[in-house]
């Protein structure tokens, strides 16, 4: 990956040029798209004006033999939140780019006319093209034209209607190995930025290309044998997420009293059961779909899978935890059926299902729906978000925007950004993460992936009651340092069980760089990514208040638990004084 | 009513589903979750170490299963290691298990004494998979609600793995299993 392609959209004639490198030399994935709206996007613009920036980024090794690593980020300022954002997804099309040379693709500037533009990027060159044909299409329908258009052997990364319309939950969507549109850049309304810069969908071809080489070949090839083996024989990488998919989480956190039910207001949903990884597993396999299906070639997880309907049609990919979560226990929801259907809505729709399941939580609070109305939800997603009409706008900008139209205190949303499947009351150290990320409340910023063997903060008891700043803190490094490598989070598990699997890591990174990365280069990094995240958002006007969760939180007892949050301002605080 | 089924080998996984649910299971004089793991489920204890590496004591992660004791009308929950932040937050002695303290079972619970009680024992995941022979051949107690979903999603698939049904003693027709008025049954799966 030795260029980036720059798309200028301003004018009545867009035009790109390719660039080298230059200071972006040795970035990939989280660590390129936060150093470039770092150093090119102004704080304080408007995320839709043309001054913003949409930055495509694979990872690091993506479009190499990297078992696992084709994860891409997509960063710009986020319309959602108001500070920076990375969103990250899986698909083909970060092995794609990667393969093509392309350390990232910039898209800035904004259209004069209302005009449509796909872009298509092969070996042999760059089309921007206007196409006003595929206005409003549903991201499932307009991979159809794609595929129509250039061949099976494509990839995608595309807007649906929501991103079009600007809503700040819109999301990116990028293709999987059958080239549907079931993986998204999901946070923070990255596909609202897309569609303010007038693209519907960027079409990948790499045909002709060639895997990328690495610059050691036998310790690359040593090494990466020697993860795929770590990974397969863990048994959360090697088998309990291959069965179940990430789903398998909701008996668990339910238990725990930690999943939030009926719009935060309990800790545990006495449908979870229904609705569990076990659940769907086993109605997957019965309708003759997959429980487990990898989201990208290489990967060797395969945490995802294929849900279809009642008479076995094909309906969406298997739903995650987060999604089930969201569109399931959150707004009293216990039909598999139904939340499937939704997570198919979300996915056409080019939608943040996360958002969009707390928004509409958010929405059941306020008494438009009665909590478990399954039926009342999908015709929310369907004609009032999916038309556009004045209600589904208002959905469609999120949890944050639906609670304050209808005037609802209980909102978890931390910077504007709807809290994930974890309540912060029940699990604390999260709690920390959610409020002190500069991504706003993300689960995915502080992964438990390592921090231990990577020595950041030395080495601690476990059963210690060590702040709970001090563990989000590492956890928070380690995941800025692995989102830029495009291996997938779901290593953690991996890597942070078994040393030789980390050394494997990190050796396969040498092996492809062609360095001699220590565990502190990658501390270092992780930390340097922080950094220009932190810089931007204070910039951008954000201050310590924002580091906080909602004040209900602090004041509502969560049953069963009866617990509050109870971490205070000066330990939050100290979440980045490292 | 007592009912005891005989399957296939395979059948019995299916009823892997009810433990999901939760079942009920007798406990004498409070044992400690690792005696009752190890001596009154049987089961091996390498997989108690390596295997179990979630537990819930009426939804409070343990983190020292020798300290922590059942009493009558308690929930147990066993899983394997589950992915994510959570997953390793709230696995037993795990590195990052101080960032759910606040609701860790803590050993200086005060419970009540019994000869013999009876708790709900749930198993998610793959222990509920591997499990399910050792549980069902002992026996349990399932609550009507539980049965009745069950019946609704496994009738037609379990059907044809029951080899014998015998209730109190005596062996019955097939349909006695499937009779949707049935209440909470004790119910002991074999297979042969």
């Amino acid at each position: 990956m030795d260029k980036i392609l720059k798309i200028n959209m301003t004018g009545d004639a867009p035009n790109f040029k390719i660039e080298s490198l230059g200071d972006y030399e040795g970035l990939g994935g989280r660590a390129m798209t936060s150093a470039v709206i770092y150093k090119e996007v102004p704080p304080l613009s408007h995320p839709l004006s043309a001054d913003n920036k949409l930055i495509i980024a694979p990872g690091l090794m993506s479009g190499s033999a990297a078992v696992i690593s084709g994860r891409l980020s997509v960063g710009c300022k986020s319309p959602l939140t108001g500070g920076i954002k990375e969103a990250n997804s899986g698909g083909q099309p970060s092995q794609m780019l990667a393969r093509l040379g392309y350390a990232a693709v910039i898209i800035e500037g904004k259209p004069k006319q209302n005009n449509l533009y796909k872009l298509f990027i092969s070996k042999d060159g760059i089309q921007l093209t206007v196409d006003n044909s595929l206005k409003m299409l549903g991201n499932y329908d307009l991979i159809d034209k794609m595929k129509e258009a250039y061949g099976d052997q494509i990839g995608c990364i595309s807007i649906g209607p929501a991103g079009e319309m600007k809503m700040s939950a819109a999301s990116i969507a990028c293709t999987d190995m059958e080239l549907r549109p079931t993986r998204h850049a999901g946070r923070g309304g990255v596909g609202a930025v897309m569609g303010s810069k007038g693209i519907k969908v960027i079409v990948i071809d790499d045909s002709g290309t060639s895997i990328r080489a690495p610059k050691d070949k036998e310790r690359f090839k040593n090494a990466n044998k020697a993860f795929a083996e770590g990974l397969k024989k863990h048994p959360v990488t090697g088998e309990g997420l291959a069965a179940y998919g990430t789903n398998v989480l909701t008996n668990i956190i339910n238990e725990a009293g930690a999943y939030p039910a009926h719009n935060f207001s309990f800790g545990q949903f006495k449908g979870a059961s229904k609705i569990s990884g076990e659940t769907m597993a086993e109605t997957e396999t019965k309708r003759g779909g997959l429980a487990t299906h990898g989201c990208h070639k290489g990967c060797v997880i395969k945490c995802s899978g294929v849900y279809n309907d009642k008479d076995g049609n094909y309906l969406t990919k298997q739903p995650e935890y987060e999604t089930v979560w969201a569109h399931g226990g959150n707004c009293g929801i216990d039909d598999l059926d139904a939340i499937a259907m939704l997570d198919r809505l979300d996915d056409d729709l080019g939608i943040d299902t996360i958002e969009m399941g707390a928004a509409i939580g958010v929405a059941m609070e306020a008494g438009l729906l009665k909590f478990g109305d399954a039926d009342g939800a999908i015709r929310l997603l369907k004609e009032e978000v999916g038309k556009g009409t004045p209600l589904g706008r208002v959905l469609g900008n999120g949890a944050a925007v639906t609670g304050k139209v209808f005037g609802v205190e209980r909102v978890p949303v931390v910077k504007g950004q709807a809290m994930p499947a974890y309540d912060p009351r029940a699990v604390q150290g999260v709690a920390v993460t959610y409020a002190t990320s500069p991504m706003g409340a993300d689960h995915t910023a502080g992964y438990a992936v390592g921090s231990n063997i990577m020595g950041v903060g030395g080495k601690t008891d476990p059963l210690k009651p060590e702040g709970q700043a001090d563990l989000s803190r590492d956890l928070q490094i380690a995941t800025a340092a692995l989102d830029s490598t495009g291996l997938c989070l779901f290593i953690s598990f991996a890597i942070l069980d078994q040393p030789e699997t980390f050394n494997a890591m990190v050796e396969l990174l040498n092996g492809f760089l062609g360095k001699d990365f220590t565990a502190d280069d990658i501390i270092e990094l992780g930390k340097s990514v922080l950094k220009n995240e932190r810089d931007f958002n204070t910039k951008a006007g954000f201050t310590s208040k924002h580091d906080r969760l909602p004040e209900y939180f602090k004041n509502e007892v969560l049953p069963p638990h009866k617990v509050t949050f109870g971490v205070s301002d000066e330990e939050l605080d100290q979440v980045f004084n490292w | 009513m007592n009912i005891h089924i005989i399957t296939s080998k395979s059948g019995v996984s299916f009823f892997s589903f009810l433990l999901n649910y939760g079942v009920g299971v007798k406990i004498y004089d409070n044992p400690s979750v690792k005696k009752f793991l190890l001596k009154d489920l049987k089961i091996d204890e390498d997989y108690i170490s390596n295997r179990i590496q979630t537990l819930f004591l009426n939804s409070k992660p343990i983190d020292n299963i020798d300290n922590a004791f059942l009493e009558n009308g308690a929930t147990l929950a066993l899983s394997a290691a589950m992915p994510g932040t959570a997953g390793a937050l709230f696995r037993k002695k795990g590195r990052y298990a101080a960032m759910r303290k606040q609701i860790t079972y803590t050993d200086n619970i005060d419970i009540k004494k019994n000869k013999e009680g009876k708790i709900i024992l749930k198993l998610f995941n793959m222990p509920a998979k591997e499990l399910a022979g050792i549980i069902f051949e002992r026996g349990v107690l399932i609550e009507k609600e539980t049965l009745s979903l069950f019946l609704k999603n496994y009738n037609q698939r379990i059907t044809p793995h029951i080899k014998e049904i015998h209730s109190d003693c005596k062996k019955k027709d097939k349909t006695i299993f499937f009779n949707r008025n049935l209440k909470a049954i004790n119910l002991k799966v074999t297979f042969s």
